[in-house]
């Protein structure tokens, strides 16, 4: 064989090689696109056309780019600000012109003031930085937190429990659930994108953290599911699609109306048991005896950690006694 | 030398031809294919899949541990007549639990033929299945759980096996039996001449003690074909209260009872558990069980049909005694 003939069969030997990657392949490549990921327990989910979730940064972080610019919920927390400025530098060249706080732990927060730097607001005014909305509830427990000022909500709202805003060609609602999960919670939906953020108000992973110090309350909690289950959309009547308003919760995956729902149901189920306990006059450790959350305690509930089940159930019953004391 | 140097060359552009690539496609297509319109042979389970359906609250056979049994019984069925419900889809482990036939089409590669994918049409009631055939990874943790979840396949010999992950809370049973969303699917699709038999395994950390064994058997119809798109879901006030989750309180689930009040099974059967899965149990039951003076449900033999698609009662009417082999007076429940 001559050397121009193995060159020759090399030749053909890269077209073909080429032309041949099976289908599947490229079909997985798609979808690696859909779920890239990062590296350090971090991924990148496509979730619409410029709808992204970055994941592992403390919180889910959601991230809409159009040509006004980038607009976040949530900051993720405090260690991960410089990696999810990294990630959104690759993601696009525009400019983060707002961060929306779902509440005010430090997950979220975490990294408002470093990721509001490296942005620039809309609005030429104050110190130019992103602009960082929240209600003013979740201003007030970061400045009582001793949070530096660069981190707490430039634009706070309280006059009302919907900040509206259109960026991007999308309407976009920030909705204040009060005494849910805190008492500065917002889900945030993208009308256009058909995503809602839903902050802390489910959280998969385990029994709803109902924080009675920032005035969360159960039956707050069961109203802001009640509200994502309200505004969320399943795909009716066509229901073999797979389609519907992608829910973000910021732990755990993505999801839809349907799961919620079923959380939904869980956290009403737990409540009313506890209730009906209460009203027979059974003490919180008759309660936690009885074991109220039976049926759930295997899927949401845990021994250890920093949300244990036997809390879960006393702040339960803390709530119900609070709002009964309330009535009185 | 020149020999050996096209020898190299060529084994590369094979090598490279062929990566990837199932064996089978250097040589023409010589694996089962699945695709077709499978008609369901339904006399496995009749009662529980296309008959009066299950009763309700009978969890008998189902190897839930003491939370599965206490989830399932505190959702009385009214929890599906919920407006947010009533569009609910099964999970893909209805495909051996429901009754429908499966409309199976092949995705295939048009360059090289290889089989990238199956697609088992929806019912009304259940997302389509998609079996990746391409090698594909599962997703993340973080991924959603769809209604068709996210499955992949192998073939050895005649057997397609697969595995699905990534699938929605649902009925094991049609009577409020559930699993949830940590449930994986293992299921061999064995085809045997016109025949498919499907065996599933489903296999739930959160509420099964071990792996729920769950069969069905088809054959291939060109005739008689079945759809592959489900129809259209409206809800509707139901009657259920729009402000409330119904739900029994733990214990007080008022239909346990039910089962020995019918069929003189005790009550303690009633909520599953994976011993009531085996013929041992029959011993263990053999000293509390009294058997009914006459067949009041289900009495089989050859009567009238029973009561319908989801009605509760039919059977034979007054006075129609057990069926031909029936157990004697006493005799344990089979």
């Amino acid at each position: 064989m001559t050397m121009r003939a193995i060159r020759y069969l090399l030749a053909v030997f890269c077209v073909l090689g080429v032309a041949v990657v099976p289908g599947g392949q490229q079909a997985a490549l798609a979808q690696q696109l859909d779920a890239q990921t990062l590296g350090d327990g971090m991924e990148l989910f496509r979730v619409r056309s410029n709808f992204y979730v970055l994941t592992g940064a403390g919180v889910n972080i959601g991230i809409q780019i159009g040509s006004d610019g980038v607009v976040l919920v949530d900051a993720g927390d405090a260690a991960h600000a410089d990696r999810v400025i990294a990630e959104l530098k690759k993601l696009t060249p525009r400019l983060i012109r707002y961060i929306i706080n779902t509440n005010g732990d430090a997950d979220h927060v975490g990294g408002n003031e470093k990721i509001a730097k490296a942005g620039k607001s809309l609005v030429p005014a104050g110190d130019g930085l992103a602009t960082i909305l929240a209600p003013t509830e979740v201003t007030l427990r970061l400045s009582l937190a001793g949070y530096p000022s660069g981190a707490w909500p430039t634009e706070a709202f309280i006059e009302t429990l919907r900040r509206d805003m259109h960026l991007n060609d999308e309407a976009i609602e920030v909705l204040h659930q009060p005494n849910a999960h805190t008492d500065g919670d917002s889900l945030v939906f993208f009308r256009r994108s058909d995503v809602l953020m839903a902050g802390d108000i489910i959280d998969m992973r385990r029994f709803p953290v109902i924080d009675l110090e920032h005035d969360g309350s159960i039956n707050g909690e069961i109203a802001a599911l009640n509200r994502i289950i309200d505004i969320a959309i399943p795909s009716v009547p066509l229901v073999s699609r797979e389609a519907g308003t992608v829910v973000v919760p910021s732990h755990g995956r993505l999801l839809q109306e349907i799961d919620v729902v079923e959380y939904r149901d869980m956290v009403t189920v737990v409540r009313d048991r506890i209730a009906s306990l209460m009203k027979e006059g059974k003490s919180l450790a008759q309660v936690k005896a009885s074991n109220p959350t039976r049926g759930y305690t295997k899927r949401y509930g845990s021994d250890t950690g920093s949300w244990t089940t036997d809390m879960f159930v006393e702040a339960v019953f803390k709530s119900l006694a609070a709002e009964r004391s309330k009535r009185r | 030398m020149r020999i050996r140097i096209a020898t190299a060359v060529v084994a590369g552009f094979v090598g490279v031809l062929t990566a990837g690539r199932p064996a089978w496609a250097q040589f023409g297509p010589s694996e089962p294919d699945l695709s077709g319109s499978w008609v369901p042979i339904p006399y496995e389970d009749q009662n529980e899949r296309a008959g009066e359906g299950p009763l309700p609250a009978d969890y008998t056979g189902i190897a839930f541990n003491d939370e599965g049994k206490a989830l399932s019984l505190s959702t009385p069925l009214s929890r599906y007549s919920m407006i947010e419900r009533q569009c609910e889809l099964y999970p893909p482990h209805y495909l051996a639990v429901g009754p429908f036939g499966l409309k199976i089409l092949a995705e295939v590669d048009p360059i090289t033929g290889a089989t990238i994918a199956y697609r088992i049409g929806a019912w009304q009631n259940r997302a389509e299945t998609v079996i990746w055939m391409d090698g594909r990874p599962h997703p993340s943790v973080n991924a959603p759980h769809t209604n068709g979840g996210f499955e992949t396949g192998q073939w050895r010999g005649n057997t397609l096996v697969t595995r699905t992950t990534h699938m929605k809370a649902g009925q094991i049973r049609r009577n409020a039996a559930q699993v949830s969303d940590q449930t994986t699917l293992t299921s061999y699709y064995i085809v045997h001449g016109g025949m498919l038999t499907l065996m599933t395994f489903i296999d739930d950390p959160v509420y099964l003690s071990e792996p729920q064994a769950v069969s069905r058997q088809f054959r291939m119809d060109h005739v008689n074909t079945v759809a592959s798109v489900g129809t259209p879901c409206i809800s509707a006030y139901e009657g259920t209260d729009l402000n409330s989750v119904p739900s029994y309180l733990p214990e007080k689930n008022p239909l346990i009872g039910d089962l020995k009040a019918d069929f003189g099974i005790p009550g303690e059967a009633q909520p599953g558990g994976a011993e009531t899965m085996y013929p041992e149990y029959r011993k263990k039951l053999k000293a509390i069980y009294v058997r009914p003076e006459k067949c009041l449900k289900y009495c089989g033999g050859s009567g009238p049909p029973l009561g319908g698609l989801g009605a509760r009662g039919g059977g034979p009417p007054e006075g129609v005694g057990a069926p031909p082999g029936a157990p004697a007076p006493g005799a344990p429940p089979r």
